[in-house]
């Protein structure tokens, strides 16, 4: 309980941090909030970035797309060129909670909550994104991959700040899907399964990126799902075995639904968005 | 795939001051809509009294356990709090609803997850949360029953209420008797039967058994269980978000042994209901502390105490055993439903007993015999929930229905029909239906749906991962017999005034009262005010808007006080008009008229103040009666039937089930106000869906696991179809007020069965347990 | 405790507060617009609904901090001196039972239309998906929300 802190520039949000010992950085503040009425959380500060110019920029780059972590999902779902070039990834954001929600929330956010139950952090897995974190002097940028602890947290150290998310330019020739199964709209996923394909020259798929919402403590990738797949001609054959991997590979999270019925589903979800990406692919013969 | 539809009659048209010669069968908007929309519209939870204090329940962490301790001191410490109360500072005495099992404050044992065991009052809602986790409590816990038939058993694994056969018994309450008393747990149990049902099951050509089991589920009031109460001395004033608060009154008064002229409850709008609000909750626990302090109270349960410490939905199982003949007739039913009470009687004592005789409306089956048993259970309180437990019991019948038709090879609805009770007949009571629409109700769901085009009308669905299918289920509401008392004024202006027990909980009734009492004094709708839930300005009400009661007695009370001022007014009246008949005299508009020579004297002719009205009825300058309305001449006073088919769509890789359509028909007998109608079908349905798909409260070990809005999914507006349709018919049963009849419950009563019914034509499955998860169907679909 | 200043529907209030509080709290306790409703206290159901710069935003989740600069909306700031037009469709078509859930949807109706002025039925479904109602199964806030969007465009 006590101060709350509108920064207008990063330094200004890192010197805040740097200063204060018992402090929680806020973007949309959704989260925050909900921690700060659970009591899991009592910082005496609120350090708020959300009006951080830097951090609210979204830039098309020769690398691809890079979004300020301040950005709203909102902000993103308005997007005509995003939703042209990443449509799985808007589509997806599309279903997250509700508009309100929406207007709010951030990715920044999103990722740096690690909660394996969000649908954002999966798809950008599957896009092979990166975060970049920044301290005082030092900036460093970490593949999505590599972000989360397999205890559930973030790499992010006490002075830093997630600044930013780039999201590679899909390949040519790539497709994704993002399957999951929720009780209700905008509930917390039960079983999400993500799936990027890229297609190769002699093979359907020389690539494959699949990863997970609420099938470990922390969003994560199969590799042995994508081994699975890679290379072949994404038959139903390797499907299953894609498939099968992944049940192999759960961790799954205390839920109220029954962890058989989340293996099954997270199967079935999987052979479904395995499909749906490669029927996205051009001339793909299974 | 439907077009906007449009609600019949929307607009109320008579606005330029002329009345309105049409009160009924008309679509007069809501009164209290404009005030809603703009968050005028006053509720309880919206009460912030200056200088008011902030409660909260400090509740059992155990499901069964002696309370060694209760130790207060630190909480009574922490600076802003103000006062704290436990059984110390509660009547000793015990209250209930035909049992006296409970007490404000758990005393001795606890017997449930959520228990109150006290209440502290702060300065601010932080303090007093605060404070409740410093109230250190000492359990030496006991072995728990949360399984409802080990819970029934002659050798139960606990005994929730050792002394329960010695406990007081009121309103005709009783304790079972004979092997009964062998099932330390069985609260009450209750049968109804007829006919010779050993030699009917034997005469049958096929006999089919099955038992069904519907989990609880949570009201879900947007407005949560809320009071405000200042007590000063003897007299204590509640505000309460409440369906009945004559009851509050009453039982307040009894339980902390006040006149009852000096307990005052009113409820201003609450914020739903749906029966979790029939019985005093937090009333009696923030009087507690109340009496404590000269501030006033105000005690909200947390959204998790809703799941915990106010009533839920029961956990019921239900046995059914029919024999049929070879051509299909239903010659004979064994029905059997067990039924969770929980910790504490709210009211499945009464469930218990009304689910006998209330499910015998529907078909005519020679030999019946219905059985139900409340069992006491370490589990959060169960009571009410909109039909009285009786679309759950509706639910197994249903079903079972379509499964005798599947075996014999019968169509469903033929097999229906070919059993419906008739208007005429008499089912196993000796009750006999009214005059009603059930051959047409029955029908009109399947022939609105006409023939279903998947491809065309549901090309989403179409595909691999998805299955289509069609069901159908009916129904039928049987509205207890009762009673209620309203007033009604009338001002020498014309204008009247309404006074009825019953808040307007959300379904409408202050606008339907304004256009009945228009009715009958032939008068403009906007001249009526309605005074509703204030203990203070009605008389005694003891049903409010419960069991679909409100329609009738509250109808017919108004009805009975109109006429009784309709003839005062035109004895008051008559010698103006040199008339020796009164009868022969009419009321319209504010004034008594002759209806043969077009002769009108205003009321206020003939009630003027100045002088002496000779009239017992006159006081504070208006004519004024109490309207006292009764129905006991059968177990009920009429039959709402019900019906509704549904197309649903459900995925074959999650188990996941979409509604896509729905349509319900009803017979209302008459449709005071046709879009209110639509308003509680429509929403009844959405409800309906919810309990058959979404909704259960899980528990571990008598622990809610999902006691929060994240976990608990209530619907939201992409759950429910857009595409639900309603068809009303009307058949005006006498009885009803204006041959209007209840609409609040009917609903629910076939929906569940109905999507059963239709999942089971999607993927072949049977689905005897609500609600129907996506767990649920894909275990199911995937065995077959 | 600080002093928070807020613009709240057209004036200016400055509260002295833990400025940590959610919204809806200083909304309804410390400023007495109880038109703003408590409801789940978990950031589901929406109720609490107000407007912050126009976005539709669940006063629940957010820190009265937050909103400092930023100008809020309450239902009571909506309409003037009568009803706005989506309110006014509201009560012609009978969109509301208990009311509770009507202050956070008549807002949440208001964003929707105007970011999406002719939205489909399908895209009012999802646009009112962040608001929960026990009573009506939404179809009549379906049609008033349509309503409204069709009186807009003639």
């Amino acid at each position: 309980m006590g101060e709350y802190v509108k920064v207008e520039s990063v330094e200004e949000a890192q010197r805040s941090l740097r200063e204060e010992t018992s402090a929680t950085v806020v973007a949309g503040g959704q989260e925050v909030t909900l921690d700060l009425r659970q009591g899991s959380i009592d910082p005496r500060v609120l350090v708020d970035i959300s009006d951080v110019d830097a951090l609210n920029e979204i830039a098309h780059t020769a690398d691809g797309l890079r979004v300020g972590s301040c950005v709203t999902y909102r902000d993103l779902e308005r997007d005509k060129d995003i939703r042209a070039e990443y449509p799985t990834l808007v589509e997806t954001i599309e279903g997250i909670a509700g508009p309100q929600v929406r207007n709010n929330g951030t990715l920044g956010g999103a990722l740096c909550d690690a909660d394996p139950v969000f649908d954002a952090p999966t798809v950008l897995l599957a896009l092979d994104a990166s975060v970049t974190l920044s301290a005082d002097e030092t900036a460093r940028t970490v593949p999505l991959s590599e972000f989360y602890t397999s205890e559930g947290e973030t790499v992010l150290a006490d002075e830093e700040l997630l600044t930013s998310i780039l999201v590679p330019t899909p390949p040519a020739r790539s497709a994704g899907a993002y399957r999951s199964m929720t009780p209700r709209q905008g509930d917390s996923t039960v079983a999400g399964v993500a799936v990027r394909l890229v297609r190769g020259d002699d093979t359907a798929c020389r690539r494959a990126r699949i990863a997970l919402t609420n099938g470990a403590p922390m969003p994560r990738r199969v590799p042995s799902a994508e081994a699975a797949l890679a290379g072949t001609t994404l038959d139903e054959e390797h499907i299953e075995r894609a498939a099968n991997a992944i049940r192999d590979a759960l961790e799954l999270p205390d839920d109220l639904r029954s962890a058989s019925y989340r293996e099954t589903v997270f199967g079935r979800l999987a052979g479904r968005a395995i499909r749906d990406a490669r029927d996205g692919l051009p001339e793909v013969k299974p | 795939m439907t077009a906007n539809r449009r609600v019949n009659d929307t607009t109320s048209a008579e606005h330029d001051g002329a009345p309105a010669r049409e009160q009924l069968g008309r679509s007069h908007t809501r009164t209290d809509a404009a005030d809603k929309v703009t968050g005028e519209a006053a509720y309880t939870m919206d009460m912030y009294p200056e200088d008011v204090l902030h409660a909260r329940l400090v509740t059992s962490t155990e499901p069964h356990a002696r309370l060694r301790d209760v130790d207060t001191a630190a909480a009574e410490e922490l600076d802003g709090v103000v006062a704290v109360a436990t059984a110390a500072d509660a009547p000793d005495t015990r209250f209930g609803e035909f049992v006296r099992d409970q007490r404000v404050f758990a005393s001795g044992k606890v017997r449930y997850v959520g228990e109150p065991i006290a209440v502290v009052a702060a300065e601010t809602e932080a303090i007093a949360e605060r404070a409740t986790e410093l109230v250190a409590v000492e359990y030496d816990p006991l072995p728990s029953v949360t399984d409802l038939e080990a819970a029934g058993a002659r050798d139960p694994p606990a005994v929730v209420h050792e002394h329960v056969r010695e406990y007081e018994t009121v309103d005709g309450g009783a304790h079972v008797e004979g092997a009964a008393r062998e099932r330390p747990n069985l609260l009450t149990t209750a049968i109804a039967e007829s006919g010779d049902l050993e030699a009917a099951f034997s005469a049958a050509d096929h006999v089919f058994e099955r038992e069904y089991t519907i989990n609880p589920l949570q009201h879900c009031t947007m407005e949560p269980h809320v009071a405000v109460a200042r007590a000063d001395g003897d007299d204590v004033t509640f505000w309460t978000s409440h369906q009945i608060p004559h009851v509050v009154k009453e039982e307040i008064a009894d339980l902390f042994e006040l006149p009852p002229e000096n307990v005052v409850v009113k409820t201003p709008f609450a914020g739903g209901a749906f029966g979790g609000k029939e019985r005093p909750v937090v009333e009696p626990r923030v009087l507690a502390v109340a009496r404590q302090t000269d501030r006033p109270v105000r005690l909200a349960l947390t959204r998790h105490q809703q799941y915990t410490s106010a009533p839920s939905r029961p956990e019921l199982r239900v046995r059914i055993k029919d024999g049929v003949s070879e051509e299909g007739d239903l010659l004979a039913r064994d029905l059997t439903a067990d039924i969770s009470v929980g910790g504490y009687n709210e009211e499945v004592y009464n469930i218990a007993n009304s689910v006998p005789t209330s499910v015998l409306g529907s078909y005519d089956v020679a030999a019946v015999r219905r059985r139900a048993n409340g069992v006491y259970t370490n589990r959060p309180p169960y009571g009410a929930f909109r039909g009285f437990g009786l679309p759950e019991v509706n639910f197994a019948a249903e079903r079972h229905m379509d499964r005798v038709a599947a075996e014999l090879g019968l169509d469903p609805l033929e097999y229906r029909a070919q059993n419906l009770l008739e208007a005429g007949d008499q089912n196993a009571l000796g009750e006999t239906l009214h005059p009603c629409e059930n051959r047409a109700v029955l029908r009109a769901p399947i022939e609105r749906l006409g023939e279903v085009d998947v491809e065309a009308d549901y090309p989403d669905y179409c595909g691999e991962e998805w299955t289509v299918g069609i069901g159908h289920a009916y129904g039928n509401k049987a509205v207890p017999q009762g009673e209620t008392e309203v007033r009604l004024d009338v001002a020498p202006s014309g204008d009247l005034t309404a006074r009825v027990g019953a808040p307007d909980v959300g379904q409408g009734s202050n606008t339907v009262v304004a256009q009945m009492v228009a009715k009958a004094f032939d008068t403009a709708v906007e001249r009526v005010d309605v005074v509703a839930g204030d203990t203070d300005k009605t008389e005694r009400d003891f049903q409010g808007p419960s069991g679909s009661r409100f329609t009738p007695y509250t109808g017919n009370a108004l009805r009975v006080a109109a006429a009784r001022l309709r003839e005062e007014l035109a004895r008051l009246a008559a010698p103006r008009f040199g008339e020796s008949d009164p009868d022969a005299l009419q009321v319209a508009d504010g004034s008594v008229v002759d209806p043969r020579t077009g002769k009108e004297v205003p009321f206020a002719d003939i009630l003027d103040g100045e002088r002496a009205v000779e009239s017992e009825l006159f006081e504070d300058g208006v004519l004024s009666v109490l309207g006292r309305y009764e129905y006991h001449e059968e177990d009920h006073i009429y039959w709402v039937p019900v019906a509704q088919a549904a197309i649903v769509a459900c995925n074959t890789l999650t188990g996941e089930v979409n509604v896509l359509r729905i349509v319900t028909a009803a017979d209302v007998g008459t449709a005071i106000n046709p879009a209110a109608v639509e308003q509680q079908l429509e929403g009844g349905t959405g409800q309906a869906i919810g309990g058959a798909l979404y909704e259960e409260i899980v528990y571990d070990d008598g622990r809610v696991r999902n006691g929060t809005f994240k976990d608990y999914a209530v619907p939201k507006s992409t759950d429910l179809p857009y595409d639900s349709e309603t068809v009303v018919f009307e058949s005006v049963d006498t009885e009803g007020p204006f041959g209007a009849k209840s609409v609040g419950e009917v609903a629910l009563f076939p929906t569940a069965a109905a999507i059963a019914d239709a999942v089971e034509d999607a993927l072949g499955i049977e689905c005897t347990e609500l609600p129907m998860t996506p767990e649920r169907v894909l275990d199911q679909h995937l065995d077959t | 405790m600080t002093d928070v200043q807020l613009t709240v529907n057209g004036n200016e209030h400055t509260v002295a507060v833990d400025a940590h509080r959610p919204l809806r709290d200083v909304l309804r306790q410390e400023l007495g617009l109880t038109g703003t409703k408590e409801s789940c206290d978990s950031g589901v159901c929406g109720a609490c609904t107000v407007l912050v710069d126009g976005d539709a935003t669940k006063s629940c989740l957010v820190p009265v901090g937050k909103v400092a600069d930023t100008t809020v909306t309450t239902i009571e700031g909506v309409g003037g001196d009568g009803l706005s037009d989506v309110q006014q469709a509201f009560v012609d078509g009978f969109a509301s039972q208990c009311g509770y859930c009507m202050p956070g949807l008549v807002l949440s109706a208001h964003d929707l239309l105007a970011d999406n002025p002719e939205p489909t039925v399908e895209e009012i479904r999802a646009g009112i998906s962040g608001n929960v109602c026990r009573c009506t199964g939404y179809v009549k806030i379906v049609d008033a929300i349509m309503d409204a969007a069709d009186a807009r465009e003639r």
